[in-house]
Order: C-alpha cells, then sequence, then structure tokens
C-alpha cells in the first residue's frame, strides 16, 4: 500500500544517517558485533513500530539513541549481563583473554572490526556499570551535551556531570593497570606495546 | 587569583569536555604549569580522550547493513498490511449489512411507502362515486374486445352470468384509482321497457362505500351482499373469488336481490 511505503521512506530519510553512530554505541556497549548489528536492527523497527509517537523536529538522534539503550537493557537482562559495577579485579585478566580469544572465535567481518578497535579500552569499559558507562559513551562516542545525555537518560545535568566523572577515573584506574601489566609481560619480552 | 589541587582535579572533566568558560580555563591551565601531579592527571585524562577519540569512527557499520534493516521494515509493512486486513475482514458483513440497510431505506422503502399509498388509494374508489358517475356520459372508456379490456385492466376478468340480460357494452370505467375498474352494462328488454344494470369488477378491496358498510350484509346463494341507495340508484357490492362485485340500477332494490342471487 502506497501509506506504509511513504511513512518508510518518510523514517528511512529521518533515521538512516544515524546507522553508523547507533551500531558503534552498541558494538562499544556489547563488545560483540553479531549482538550489536543484532539491537540496531531491533532499534529500528522498534522506532520504526513506534513512529507516529515521534514528534516532527524534534531530536531524532535522541529518540533513537534511548530506543537502542532500551533495546541494549533488554538484551543484557535476557542474557543476564546488565550487572552492577564489578570491582573484582581479577576480571580484567578474564576480559582480556576474552577480549584477545574473540577473534579467533567469530566470523572474518567480526575479526575485521574487532582487529579495528581497542581491545583493553573495550575490556575497561565493559566493566563499568550501565549507569556510568551510558553517559560516557554518549559524551565520547557521540559528543552529546550534559544536557542531552540528561535528556536521554532521564537523569538532572548535575548527575550526569558527577557519573561522567566517576566514569572516567575508573577507565583510567583500570586501563593504568593493564597497561603495568602488559609492561610486565613486555618487558620479559623485550617488547613495547602501545596502548592508545 | 590562583587554584590549588583540590579546586583544579574536580574541574578537569569540565576541561575535558569544553565546558569551562576562558576565565577559569586560563586559570586551570596556570595551575598545571606549576603542578606536576595535576598535569600527570590532565595527561592521562587526554590520553584517554584521545582513545575515544578514535573510537568514535570505529568500528564501521557493516557493509550492506542498512539494506538488512530495509529489507526487515519491509517485511514489517507487509506484517501491517496483512493485520489490517484480517481486522477488516470480519467487519465485511457488519459493512454489507449496514450498506443494505441504508439501501432498503432510501430506495426500497420510498418504493414500497408509494404502493402503500396507491393502495390505499385503490381501497378509497367509492362505490357511490361510481354510482354517481353511472348517470354521466363519458366516465366508460369503451372495449368492447374481452381480451384487449382483460390487457388494460391488468387482471382476469371473472364470468358473470346474468341469464336473460345481455351485455350491451363493456369498457374500463375512467377514474383516478391506480387500479382499472372494468364495467360492463346489460339490458334487458321487457314489454314495460328496457331495464339497464350495470356491473363493475375489480380486485377484491378496492371497491368501497360508507354507505353499505354501516349495514349488515346479506347472505345471498353463498355471497355476503351489502345493498344500498344513492339517488334513483340502488347498488349491491360483494366480494367473491378474489374479486369485488357492484351490480347497480334502477329496477328496485328486491328485484336486485334476485339478480345478485342469480348471478
Amino acid at each position: 500500500m502506497n501509506l506504509f511505503h511513504n511513512r518508510r521512506q518518510e523514517f528511512e530519510k529521518l533515521t538512516w544517517p544515524l546507522g553508523p553512530d547507533l551500531f558503534r554505541m552498541a558494538y562499544w556497549r556489547l563488545a560483540n558485533s553479531q549482538d550489536a548489528e543484532d539491537a540496531v536492527q531491533d532499534t529500528y523497527l522498534r522506532a520504526y513500530r513506534s513512529f507516529n509517537t515521534f514528534h516532527a523536529g524534534t531530536n531524532v538522534k535522541a529518540w533513537m539513541t534511548r530506543i537502542l539503550i532500551n533495546v541494549i537493557n533488554d538484551t543484557l537482562k535476557k542474557r543476564g549481563r546488565l550487572q552492577d559495577f564489578r570491582a573484582d579485579d581479577d576480571e580484567i585478566d578474564e576480559l582480556s583473554a576474552i577480549a584477545d580469544q574473540s577473534a579467533l572465535a567469530k566470523d572474518p567481518e567480526a575479526q575485521l572490526i574487532e582487529q579495528e578497535i581497542h581491545p583493553d579500552l573495550l575490556a575497561s569499559l565493559q566493566r563499568l556499570p550501565t549507569g556510568l558507562l551510558h553517559p560516557l559513551l554518549l559524551r565520547e562516542l557521540e559528543d552529546m551535551t550534559y544536557a542531552e545525555i540528561g535528556s536521554i537518560l532521564s537523569i538532572p545535568t548535575g548527575t550526569v556531570m558527577s557519573r561522567l566523572f566517576r566514569a572516567r577515573r575508573i577507565v583510567r584506574e583500570h586501563l593504568a593497570k593493564s597497561i603495568n601489566r602488559v609492561k610486565g609481560n613486555t618487558s620479559k619480552a623485550g617488547d613495547v606495546h602501545e596502548l592508545y | 587569583m590562583f587554584m590549588n589541587c583540590i579546586e583544579v582535579r574536580p574541574l578537569l572533566d569540565l576541561l575535558c569536555d569544553g565546558a569551562l568558560d576562558a576565565k577559569d580555563t586560563a586559570l586551570i591551565l596556570d595551575h598545571l604549569k606549576s603542578c606536576g601531579d595535576c598535569q600527570s592527571e590532565w595527561s592521562d585524562m587526554e590520553q584517554l580522550h584521545a582513545g575515544f577519540r578514535q573510537a568514535r569512527t570505529k568500528p564501521e557499520l557493516p557493509a550492506g547493513f542498512m539494506d538488512k534493516v530495509s529489507a526487515r521494515l519491509k517485511e514489517e509493512d507487509r506484517n501491517e498490511q496483512r493485520k489490517f486486513l484480517q481486522r477488516c475482514v470480519p467487519v465485511v458483513p457488519v459493512v454489507a449489512i449496514a450498506a443494505a440497510l441504508v439501501l432498503v431505506g432510501c430506495f426500497v422503502w420510498p418504493v414500497v411507502e408509494k404502493q402503500n399509498r396507491q393502495d390505499s388509494a385503490a381501497v378509497l374508489a367509492s362505490a357511490d362515486k361510481l354510482v354517481e358517475d353511472l348517470a354521466a356520459d363519458g366516465t366508460l372508456d369503451t372495449i368492447r374486445d374481452r381480451s384487449e379490456l382483460t390487457k388494460r385492466v391488468g387482471y382476469d376478468l371473472k364470468q358473470v352470468r346474468l341469464p336473460e340480460w345481455q351485455m350491451e357494452n363493456s369498457g374500463v370505467y375512467k377514474s383516478s384509482t391506480p387500479i382499472s375498474i372494468a364495467r360492463f352494462d346489460f339490458i334487458k328488454k321487457t314489454q314495460s321497457g328496457d331495464q339497464r344494470l350495470s356491473c363493475y369488477q375489480a380486485p377484491a378491496g378496492v371497491i368501497r362505500t360508507s354507505v353499505a358498510d354501516q349495514m349488515n350484509p346479506v347472505n345471498l346463494a353463498g355471497k355476503e351482499v351489502r345493498f344500498g341507495t344513492h339517488g334513483k340508484f340502488q347498488f349491491a357490492l360483494w366480494s367473491q373469488n378474489g374479486r369485488d362485485y357492484l351490480f347497480v340500477t334502477e329496477l328496485p332494490k328486491e328485484q336486485l336481490r334476485e339478480i345478485v342471487r342469480r348471478a
């Protein structure tokens, strides 16, 4: 029917340019290219189903990002991975090992993607609780203002600032430990590894 | 004015995000020049920020991904269309019934109503008027051929057997009633002069007379006959075999009774 066709065209025109940003956000949150694809596809589907609730002229990126975060949270809940803050330092090794091994276990496209990103940074981000990770990703990856982040996550701007402060501190600490560990390993091998 | 480390540390994040005004930015940068610990902290933050800047372009969207999304949305549209049609199917009979009722209300009912009005008008064909018109000329459209007359009135004409009487004329009574009324004029020649009798015939229920209705019917050879008088005329009205019969004559009532009995 023409009605459906016009609606889909209008939706695609508005939301298609956001695809790369949404995929990146999903990838850095889920740490898996296939999961990220599924999440973004579900996001588009959910958004399309509720397109009639979108007010033309408002921030479409904020609207789509809010839906993506809901999809990601649902995905993690299903997998039991929506954990609170994990303070166990031993998990750094575990996560690093997972990041290193993941390239061996996945399809060529996933391997290509994961070779492009920094496994230590990814592992450090995965250690953050959702409440800290989402503000950090929206700020650092999407370059959103404090007000935009507060609007998407339904939290005050002051809370956004304090969560960013805590998130960065935790990530820096984890990366520092990771650097020290790598330096310890590489000094034995006589090599230097650049993390950033 | 100078800032100390306790004041500077919380503001480094804001500096990193470009959320400080020029004055505060200058004060913090001054402090960083002279403070190794804060400079180290700031250096770590810048390094992290640089790592994220690189991450902003990676990973890239897999090739053909948006085509997959587009195909999924098309499938969603097809499902919506199917659901829409499924929702419509149970409604169709209701809509059809409603449309039929509207059709009846708008087109059929007026036709039925008109027919009813015509029937009512037909019932009002007055025997008194028939009798009155009998005396006037020009109230009969003469048709002598019986089949032609039958065709003209639109219903079968019943044979009325009247011994000793001869049919002198026949035709259709000219009136405004939608149902045609046939009339047969009979004559009987006697020594004292010619006797005349006019017989009207119409479908049952068409001919009525208020005078006759007020009288009790008389049973004559199985016929429930009402008699009446209009001026110099005597008339008899009854229904038989789906027809109304009205006999009108100037003869006395007793003689009319005898004619009706033998008819």
